[in-house]
């Protein structure tokens, strides 16, 4: 059971991953002409219609990751990780748990300063937000990966 | 203010609760994964560890709620205030950290004891009077309306703090990196 809803949140994983840097790039370096090259067309993509999705995808991401996986990682991995004195995966993976939060709390916001028609004066605080939801997607990502995968990174 | 503004309310002041609520462990309720119990606030380990992050988080959500509720009946008139009181309140959250530094900086160096500079009162009543004297010269522009950075500068500084707060885990693993 832990083994399948790793790999669902794995999976919505990826694609949370992929719809926030779609984004992230599109309000960083907004295309100017028509695409030509890759990664002119990987920004050029409606990425306004990506928001509800995102929010959607954090949501279950946390519900997953937060209440059913969250449990089992509190009582088994952090045990013998703490026994082991892995104190630095200890403590990137309470990070984890403190930005995934925040960046939950920061939704409501962010659906509200994405929600159409965008407005021109807001692009700064959309910018911003965007890149604190996805610094927080693949710090979640990368963590979760390395706490997973920490048995036989030294072995 | 309109329904809709709350929402940003709602984020900012999430992010301000949950910190106080985890690091002074403001729990709604206490989970014992192993027992599959829950108790009201926040309890010690019974078998097991104890999971207080779901109270945290249910703490913030409702104090946020609340926050972000009043949000909607107040009148632009009180803008300037709120702008101003928020203004005040960073301000003085960054004279804190700077005169904390110093004070520790100062302490670790004294050649005599100077036990108080290690006492809480000490940077918090610099850092006071500083951001009074400092709020004299806050530009007119900065306390004119509600900013709406303050709802990413914010969440920020709280991810920031719990790096510092956690710093504990890290810092013996830099040694040895560096070393």
């Amino acid at each position: 059971m832990i083994t399948a809803l790793l790999l669902i949140h794995g999976l919505v994983a990826a694609a949370l991953i992929g719809a926030i840097t779609h984004q992230l790039f599109s309000v960083w370096w907004p295309p100017r002409a028509a695409p030509g090259s890759f990664f002119a067309r990987f920004r050029a993509v409606n990425v306004a219609s990506y928001t509800n999705a995102i929010i959607i995808m954090f949501v279950i991401e946390t519900f997953v990751g937060g209440v059913l996986l969250y449990p089992s990682y509190r009582v088994s991995s952090r045990v013998v990780m703490e026994q082991l004195r892995l104190a630095a995966p200890v403590g990137i993976f309470d990070l984890k748990e403190h930005f995934s939060t925040v960046a939950l709390g920061l939704l409501p916001a962010y659906w509200y300063y994405w929600r159409q028609p965008l407005s021109a004066e807001r692009a700064s605080i959309r910018k911003f937000l965007t890149t604190i939801i996805a610094f927080t997607i693949w710090w979640n990502f990368l963590v979760g990966h390395f706490t997973n995968n920490i048995r036989g990174l030294w072995s | 203010m309109s329904f809709y503004r709350a929402f940003p309310v709602f984020s900012t002041a999430f992010a301000v609760l949950y910190l106080l609520a985890a690091t002074f462990n403001y729990a709604l309720f206490t989970y014992h994964p192993l027992l599959h119990e829950l108790d009201l606030l926040a309890q010690p380990a019974k078998a097991g560890p104890a999971m207080y992050w779901y109270g945290w988080i249910t703490t913030a959500a409702i104090g946020a709620l609340a926050v972000a509720a009043v949000a909607t009946f107040v009148t632009e008139r009180w803008e300037r205030w709120i702008q101003w009181t928020i203004t005040f309140a960073c301000t003085y959250a960054v004279f804190y950290v700077i005169a904390n530094g110093v004070a520790v900086f100062i302490y670790d160096r004294s050649s005599y004891e100077l036990e108080f500079l290690k006492h809480w009162a000490t940077p918090a009543t610099g850092a006071l009077v500083a951001t009074v004297i400092a709020s004299f010269f806050f530009p007119i522009r900065w306390t004119q309306r509600v900013w709406s950075g303050w709802t990413g500068v914010i969440p920020l500084s709280v991810m920031l703090v719990f790096v510092y707060l956690l710093r504990g885990w890290f810092i013996p693993s830099v040694g040895l990196i560096l070393k």
